[in-house]
């Protein structure tokens, strides 16, 4: 059974979704400072804290959320958003993570009271956050941070998170939904995260000039068959190169071209490097064969490889038996064939006197 | 009352017992404790704060949130120690269970002793793996670390469900719901008990029902 809640309620509610919002932005944020978290216990004599959680309040992230919020609360459609992201010494940035408030329009019938029920219930939500924060990988890279590498910054505001800067191939995660007594309007503020996969961010993050566009950042797949037989062309715009080693050294704008082994030709904006690949293209003008480093050749084994075998067989050296026979060997044989042929009438007489000795025990 | 019965499985080194097992529990017991209640009244009460920590796992690549109370970690260290010793005793079968019980007192009647009824049983199976080199236990340091955040988010979503709590009690009643010894937190009472057992093996098992039903069906 639902009930309308009193103004008395819906100003109590107001009030703790205010301190909860906060603490979630704070609870966030000082967990990606780099540093270990350690707050003492306290007895109710030495004074109360918000949630009955030791979160000291960073001034600097209080003054970033309230004009994040702008005098506003996080409401259905309008979740309150803590991006996470990195930035590089050259300005460069990328999302790694966005931490979303959202009140869902649902409701829940079970008699929950606004205090201490939905107290407690944030309690144990902020308490979650507070676990939860730590096993994500932007945890670990916060560590890691650096004038010389990489900083840390975050973002406070409440609308549509804006999840096409991140890898969408994680499915958020949904915290915690607190469900309260309402009818009009039901708040369920739910906590989610989603997060940027961490192998991406790292191979990014240090190379791209520009902020990177997710749909940009990886080549479309390109059957291997494709490279031999047909016309393949990538064409890069500073953005992908980013992500594509093959077309890193030839700097922005670059054009590569590969025709079916007859013609090779990399035009970079300075139209001055040439891949090896090409140059050896071009020495085999009636076929190509392309080293692929395929998963089942290992690199220390190359005498496996089917380029090589081919390139072996191709060019077959000299049989070993000719290349080390003497020329003076050769002459004597000739010699002595030579001196053979002048003892014929004595070996014909020789087979002669051998037949008539054995006549006479043939006739026998 | 039935109790809140949830089980997760690891598979971890024989090092990492410890420390698996007390990351997850110590995260239980930060959800399941509150600050000091001071009587002001017998029902009405102020809260204190319940302090946390950051702690890095030394054989795992994780890091977990507990309590502010040295007390309390060494209660729940002594109670895991146990387990840990005898999983890793040299002739000990591979596997075990560890159970963290959440419970409350009541009073019985004359004669009859007071009660003890479990509301949340949080019991890890751990099944302990022998690696080979150094390179794999690099490995399985991270991936027992995957999977520690994986039981972890399964712990905060089921903690976020809201089943059953016991309503604070009158100050004659708290003993009866906290744990009051410690000095700075104020857990729900709880109890730690553990088995080690040799696993099951379900192959067999389903060998010989196949076998004897081959048999009936003749």
């Amino acid at each position: 059974m639902s009930r309308s809640l009193s103004p008395e309620d819906r100003r109590e509610l107001g009030r703790l979704t205010k301190i909860l919002t906060q603490k979630v932005v704070q609870v966030v944020v000082q967990s990606r400072l780099g540093e270990k978290a350690h707050t003492r216990s306290k007895s109710p004599v030495q004074g109360s804290d918000w949630f009955n959680l030791g979160i000291e309040d960073i001034g600097e992230i209080q003054q970033e959320t309230k004009k994040g919020l702008g005098g506003h609360l996080p409401e259905k459609g309008k979740p309150l958003v803590v991006e996470i992201m990195l930035r590089t010494p050259t300005l460069d940035s990328l999302v790694l993570e966005l931490w979303t408030l959202t009140v869902l329009d649902a409701c829940d019938t079970s008699p929950a009271r606004i205090n201490p029920t939905i107290y407690n219930r944030m309690t144990v939500l902020l308490k979650s956050l507070l676990s939860v924060t730590r096993i994500t990988p932007a945890y670990k890279l916060a560590f890691r941070q650096g004038p010389d590498s990489f900083i840390i910054c975050y973002r406070v505001y409440l609308g549509d998170p804006d999840y096409e800067c991140l890898d969408l191939r994680r499915e958020p995660r949904c915290m915690s939904a607190l469900h309260h007594l309402s009818s009009r309007p039901p708040v369920n503020p739910t906590l989610q995260n989603q997060q940027q996969q961490p192998e991406r961010k790292i191979s990014v993050a240090f190379v791209d000039a520009k902020p990177p566009k997710p749909d940009d950042f990886f080549l479309p797949d390109i059957p291997f068959s494709n490279l031999l037989t047909s016309t393949v062309e990538v064409q890069g715009k500073g953005e992908r190169e980013a992500a594509a080693p093959q077309t890193q050294e030839k700097g922005a704008g670059g054009v590569a071209t590969v025709e079916g082994g007859e013609k090779v030709a990399m035009t970079g904006s300075d139209g001055s490097h040439k891949s090896t690949a090409s140059a050896q293209l071009k020495e085999e003008a009636d076929f190509v064969m392309v080293e692929l480093k395929t998963p089942f050749a290992g690199m220390q084994d190359a005498g496996n490889d089917l380029g090589t075998f081919y390139r072996e067989c191709q060019n077959a050296p000299q049989l070993r038996m000719f290349a080390d026979t003497p020329e003076d060997e050769i002459s004597d044989l000739t010699e002595q064939l030579l001196t053979f042929e002048g003892y014929v009438d004595d070996y014909n007489e020789l087979v002669r006197s051998l037949h008539s000795e054995e006549s006479p025990g043939s006739s026998q | 009352m039935n109790a809140n019965t949830q089980v997760l499985e690891l598979n971890v080194e024989g090092r990492q017992v410890d420390e698996a097992v007390l990351s997850l529990f110590h995260t239980l017991l930060f959800h399941r404790s509150t600050g000091k209640f001071h009587y002001k009244n017998d029902n009405t009460y102020a809260v204190g704060t319940i302090g946390f920590q950051d702690v890095d796992c030394d054989f795992i690549d994780f890091t977990y949130v507990r309590c502010s109370s040295e007390q309390l970690d060494r209660s729940i260290r002594r109670e895991v120690s146990g387990f840990c010793e005898a999983i890793r005793a040299p002739d000990a079968p591979p596997s075990g269970q560890v159970a963290l019980e959440f419970y409350q007192r009541k009073r019985g009647r004359w004669p009859f002793a007071t009660e003890s009824i479990p509301w949340e049983v949080w019991t890890l199976r751990v099944n302990v793996v022998s690696l080979n080199n150094e390179h794999e236990r690099q490995i399985w340091r991270e991936k027992v670390g995957e999977s520690l955040g994986e039981r972890l988010l399964r712990i905060t979503d089921t903690l976020n469900r809201h089943d059953y709590i016991p309503s604070p009690p009158n100050q004659s009643d708290i003993d009866y719901i906290y744990d009051t010894n410690y000095p700075d937190v104020q857990p729900f009472l709880f109890k730690v008990n553990y088995t080690v057992s040799a696993p099951s093996n379900p192959s067999t098992t389903t060998t010989i029902k196949k076998l004897l039903k081959d048999t009936l069906a003749l």
